[in-house]
């Protein structure tokens, strides 16, 4: 792992790559409240590589979730660019799978209706959306699920269904996951992660994650992306190179993860 | 004291002792079932029994009346007016039927106007209730016209139907239609407006749009207040009905009301009165019901 600036990493990582999947290149942003405008992003820059697993980790109100928000083209920055594969967001798509902090999943479809929904829209045939489905829901391991409504599932299982919705767009550029795991509580969190482990080694995708949770970041990511307190942009990137499943007691791990945290606090102080 | 306790014995000495099952015979799902099934089994005797202590009361009170005050012309009691029921529905009856068509075909006769008109209802409301909704442009330019149409009456139209269609069946559909709309629309409304922001989220991002999002997402959504609204326009299209008959139709239930007035005959009055509320019952109990399993049931998602 080295600490590096935002900068050098395209070229460390990917020498040989064309273009990164997603760009944000000087994205500003800011909303209005009651008590006037609210900065929420300013001067955003960010670039994630192909295959790459990257969090996107900051503290809460950062603009964090805003700019997966715009990722998912669920909203739009009010200056700067966005670039899907060189293409600027115009609206949601196919080509980006989201999970929610919620798992958002339609209570009046199965687990796995709601698994091949996104599929079906892209117009796959029947049988291709059911061999696709079940490949996902073994990868997530709950093929049992399979035709139980949401409400007959845990909060965890339904998650991981959501998860499974996202995984089971193959042609997505990329998987935009807004702190998945947020709402779940510490044992059941633990677990999801190393779920969600599993699943990225048996089909390794690009996944931008955002999250507040520094073990997660450290026991997920590829790269972290720290973003300053509102008004958020990325103050610094680290890399973290350390084969998976990463072993959460090992002492490097918990060297990153402090030193992750001093960072943190020094972008508080200075904010 | 051993009846009470179900669960329970009684040792030698007399005194209760709680049954502790041995090791094995822990709380499998056999013996869960079966206690759900006693609490089933006894909740349903039990409102059976209160219900119909109610529903004796109310008889009792009505036969009370009738005797004390001595009503029989204008509050036949009871056990004639049941009586007449009775032998009306076996076509039995000993006095003349001074009202047309036979009871079935005059019942058959409303339902089908009750339906007809509730069916148009539906079939307008829900779409526009679901547009509404959703769309700003299309609420901002209807919503103004629905909201002063609204206080209207039902039984108001009636005479502008008379108008229109004269004493037919399409006057009281039409009634029974505009009186219907505004349940099945204000409730569809509310419930396409009250979809959980987040489904619609995940519903567009997963690539969802136009009529594919509305019968894939939307319309699945809106059914708790959907169905809300069939049943309260369903039961409301069943009372419309029979104004709109005393008024307006030759034949139906309304019809032998307002004829059974004319003749003075209060048991047949009567009588009609009790089959609307039957037939009314009967119907949102069937058709309601039914829907309702299919759907929320399934789902487990309410209002």
């Amino acid at each position: 792992m080295a600490l590096m600036n935002p900068s050098s990493v395209t070229g460390e990582l990917h020498a040989s790559n064309v273009d990164p999947v997603i760009r944000a290149v000087s994205v500003n942003h800011a909303y209005e409240s009651n008590t006037g405008w609210v900065t929420a992003l300013r001067g955003f820059n960010l670039e994630i590589q192909h295959g790459e697993f990257l969090c996107v980790l900051g503290p809460s109100g950062c603009g964090k979730s805003s700019f997966l928000r715009m990722l998912a083209g669920l909203m739009f920055p009010l200056e700067g660019t966005l670039l899907v594969n060189g293409h600027k967001i115009t609206g949601p798509g196919l080509d980006r799978a989201i999970v929610f902090q919620e798992p958002a999943l339609f209570p009046w479809l199965t687990a796995a209706e709601n698994v091949g929904f996104g599929l079906e829209m892209a117009g796959w045939g029947k049988s291709a959306v059911r061999a696709r489905v079940a490949d996902v829901l073994s990868i997530v391991g709950l093929s049992e699920a399979a035709s139980r409504y949401p409400y007959q599932l845990s909060g965890g299982m339904r998650q991981r269904v959501a998860i499974a919705r996202a995984w089971a767009l193959k042609d997505a550029a990329v998987l935009l996951m807004d702190e998945p795991f947020a709402a779940i509580d510490a044992i059941n969190r633990v677990s999801l992660q190393n779920h969600l482990v599993r699943t990225w080694i048996a089909e390794p995708r690009t996944v931008v994650y955002v999250t507040h949770d520094i073990d997660e970041a450290v026991f997920l990511a590829d790269r972290i992306a720290i973003m300053t307190p509102s008004p958020g942009r990325v103050a610094t990137e680290i890399r973290v190179d350390f084969d998976r499943p990463r072993d959460r007691a090992v002492p490097a791990v918990a060297m990153l993860k402090q030193q992750i945290t001093g960072i943190m606090h020094g972008l508080e102080r200075s904010a | 004291m051993t009846t009470r306790l179900a669960l329970g014995q009684q040792s030698a000495s007399g005194a209760r002792v709680l049954h502790l099952p041995a090791d094995d015979a822990t709380l499998d799902a056999a013996t869960l079932e079966g206690y759900s099934k006693t609490r089933r089994t006894q909740a349903r005797r039990r409102k059976l029994i209160r219900g119909t202590i109610g529903i004796a009361g109310l008889l009792l009170l009505w036969q009370a009346m009738s005797w004390y005050y001595n009503l029989a012309l204008i509050l036949p009691p009871p056990t004639v007016v049941l009586r007449d029921v009775i032998e009306t529905l076996l076509l039995i009856r000993p006095q003349p039927w001074l009202y047309g068509p036979s009871i079935y075909q005059q019942l058959l006769a409303s339902f089908m106007r009750a339906i007809a008109g509730f069916v148009l209802a539906a079939a307008l409301a829900i779409p526009l209730g679901l547009l509404v909704g959703r769309n700003r442009t299309v609420r901002e330019y209807l919503e103004p016209v629905i909201r002063l149409l609204y206080p209207i009456p039902g039984i108001a139209w009636i005479p502008l139907a008379i108008l229109w269609f004269g004493l037919t069946d399409k006057a009281v559909i039409f009634v029974v239609f505009i009186a219907e709309f505004f349940a099945m629309f204000f409730n569809t409304e509310a419930g396409a407006r009250a979809i959980n922001p987040l489904l619609m989220d995940a519903a567009r991002c997963y690539g969802a749009t136009g009529f594919t999002l509305v019968r894939r997402v939307i319309l699945p959504a809106t059914i708790p207040y959907i169905i809300t609204g069939l049943r309260i326009a369903l039961g409301g299209a069943w009372r419309m009905i029979v104004a709109a008959e005393m008024l307006a139709a030759k034949t139906g239930v309304g019809f032998v009301l307002m004829q059974a007035r004319y003749q003075f005959r209060a048991a047949d009055l009567m009588m009609a009165m009790i089959l609307i509320s039957v037939v009314g019952y009967g119907t949102e109990k069937l058709i309601v019901r039914t829907l309702e399993r299919k759907t929320i049931g399934k789902w487990e998602i309410s209002q």
